[in-house]
């Protein structure tokens, strides 16, 4: 096991992209335990052979049409008629569109790609630090993969045995403390008058017509959530379904897709899709040899050291995980440690769902963490600005953010309070 | 031949849509359902991971951690790409030796509710690996012989 580990921390360091590096670390530890190789064709189709994980190419593919169909301007546009005229409106609509958006996009990247531009651009014209601004958006970013539908609770679901509803359900309302966490910096950043007041506003006549396209994009998440609530369709049929509704709004209602631009997104999607699954299908085998080399026995050394102190144990995992997702992708890194700490958490007591949102939360917080987290790449190249101003602005965001992880170890209920109510 | 591909993938994801759809529009509205809609989405999936894990490679759209990305001179970088690309191509080769040997070994068994035989579905693996094999061989070739670039954007080698 602790060759196998070695092995896949080297060809990770090396740059080896992440699929190869846990394939190629199973060989090598198959090789060196005497193992058949022919686990590896054996585990690695049981990775990909999964009708659970069929919903996240669905979801992506919807995420992207209904980017390219136009409705990023439409979201600000609502956004801006329920903040309003206030001072700092428009970083709150940025919060506000970034929590609507996440329940489009599942992705974090997808939120930065489609508002980045859009939000950095217009808050620099209006007075604001253009630092400020990309770093509202990349804090804004990270509720794109919690609040549902989401694609890592999707590939988390499949690999951890959960109920992709459950997650999905776990997920509103630390995604919206996500959001609330940003609009507090923004409150404070307002009353130090640090921030302008709003210049957007949206005509009267324009309103209804607003109104309306913003309501036709957020019937999307509601949909899925509640047609798998009431058990219409399972999560990945909802997905399928959520495909069509996105080419229809796309297609028929704001005229933004042609046929070449709905193939060029299918082919995108299809790519990120088989990435993602080809990670899993390689972690599958890797965690087989973790399994065979006896993490099992190590698992029952943690589980005797934390006996009686589940919060202690779920305070040190948020640290580890922050400092996991520094420098490993979130995608990865819950995919790896999902099957090996679950079993332990589980021997706890410790709620399923309460431990995989402070899990997927703290991981995905390092999408905002230095010094390899891709979110801030991608807002500092939208942005033209270095990394360290980003930081300095984003900083404050981000320590917000760790008190909602802080809040989520303390108040299962955050997280448990809805999946149990509504009882899927 | 990566560019078909990554049209080979992208019309899967469209059929997966399209059967998903499908599956669902008969259940409700045909009130009949069609008893291997599961079955076929998954292993379309299948094939279209194994390919697409192919086109992604040949795009470098894999995610990885890019620490040694801006490090370095240009021999150091080169001496970099071919290293990778030859770790990746050792994973294809073992990939599609050992995917010919599971589909020889379980390729005769048939699906339960398509029927079809799962050599067919089997022979993403070693299709897949033989690919990406194929792919990382054509990088190494280009870090020495650097493609020319045509009038649209696009490289000429594969």
């Amino acid at each position: 096991m602790i060759v196998a580990a070695l092995a896949l921390l080297i060809l990770l360091i090396s740059g080896l992209p992440i699929a190869w590096s846990f394939g190629l670390a199973a060989i090598f530890a198959l090789v060196w335990e005497g193992l058949p190789l022919l686990n590896l064709p054996t585990k690695l189709f049981a990775g990909i052979d999964s009708f659970v994980l069929l919903a996240a190419p669905f979801y992506i593919v919807a995420g992207e049409l209904m980017n390219k169909g136009g409705i990023s301007e439409r979201l600000i546009r609502f956004s801006i008629i329920v903040v309003g005229r206030i001072r700092g409106g428009t970083a709150y609509a940025a919060v506000v569109t970034s929590v609507l958006f996440a329940g489009i996009s599942g992705t974090a990247i997808a939120d930065i790609a489609a508002l980045g531009n859009i939000f950095i651009n217009s808050m620099a014209k209006e007075g604001y630090k253009k630092a400020f601004a990309a770093a509202l958006v990349a804090a804004g970013s990270i509720i794109g993969p919690i609040i549902p539908p989401s694609v890592i609770m999707v590939l988390y679901a499949a690999v951890a045995d959960l109920s992709v509803l459950k997650l999905f359900l776990g997920g509103i309302v630390p995604g919206i403390l996500l959001g609330v966490a940003c609009g507090v910096v923004v409150f404070i950043k307002g009353l130090r008058g640090e921030l302008p007041p709003s210049n957007l506003m949206v005509p009267a006549e324009e309103r209804p017509k607003v109104i309306r396209d913003g309501l036709l994009v957020l019937t999307l998440p509601g949909f899925i959530v509640f047609g798998t609530l009431s058990g219409v369709f399972t999560p990945t049929e909802a997905g399928g379904i959520a495909v069509i509704y996105a080419i229809f709004l796309g297609t028929v209602v704001f005229r933004h897709l042609d046929l070449s631009g709905l193939l060029k997104s299918f082919r995108a999607a299809a790519r990120l899709t088989a990435a993602l699954f080809m990670m899993i299908a390689a972690v599958e085998v890797f965690n087989y040899i973790l399994i065979i080399g006896g993490i099992e026995e190590w698992t029952q050394g943690v589980l005797n050291f934390f006996k009686g102190n589940p919060t202690v144990f779920l305070l040190i995992c948020v640290v580890v995980l922050l400092f996991i997702g520094m420098a490993l992708d979130a995608g990865p890194a819950l995919l790896l440690l999902a099957p090996v700490v679950l079993p332990l958490t589980r021997a706890m007591g410790i709620d399923d769902i309460h431990f995989s949102m402070i899990m997927i939360v703290s991981t995905v917080m390092g999408l905002i963490s230095p010094p390899v987290g891709v979110c801030l790449f991608v807002t500092c190249r939208i942005a033209d600005i270095r990394l360290r101003e980003l930081w300095k602005e984003l900083q404050w965001f981000f320590y917000a953010q760790i008190g909602v992880i802080v809040l989520l170890v303390f108040f299962p209920v955050l997280s448990t309070g809805l999946p149990n109510w509504l009882r899927p | 031949m990566v560019i078909g591909l990554d049209h080979v993938i992208g019309w899967i994801l469209v059929a997966l849509v399209v059967l998903n759809g499908a599956s669902v529009f008969m259940r409700y509205v045909m009130l009949d359902s069609i008893s291997w809609s599961e079955e076929g989405i998954r292993y379309l999936a299948c094939w279209m991971a194994l390919l697409g894990g192919v086109s992604a490679a040949w795009m470098d759209e894999h995610l990885d951690m890019n620490l040694f990305d801006e490090i370095g001179g240009g021999t150091f970088q080169a001496v970099q790409r071919v290293g990778l690309q030859f770790l990746t191509f050792i994973f294809g080769v073992v990939l599609t030796w050992q995917g010919v040997i599971y589909c020889m070994k379980s390729g005769m068994q048939t699906a339960p509710s398509t029927g079809i035989l799962m050599l067919f579905v089997y022979a993403s693996i070693p299709i897949g690996g033989f690919l990406l094999a194929l792919v990382s061989l054509v990088k190494i070739y280009d870090v020495f012989v650097p493609p020319a670039i045509s009038d649209h954007g696009a490289k000429h080698v594969l």
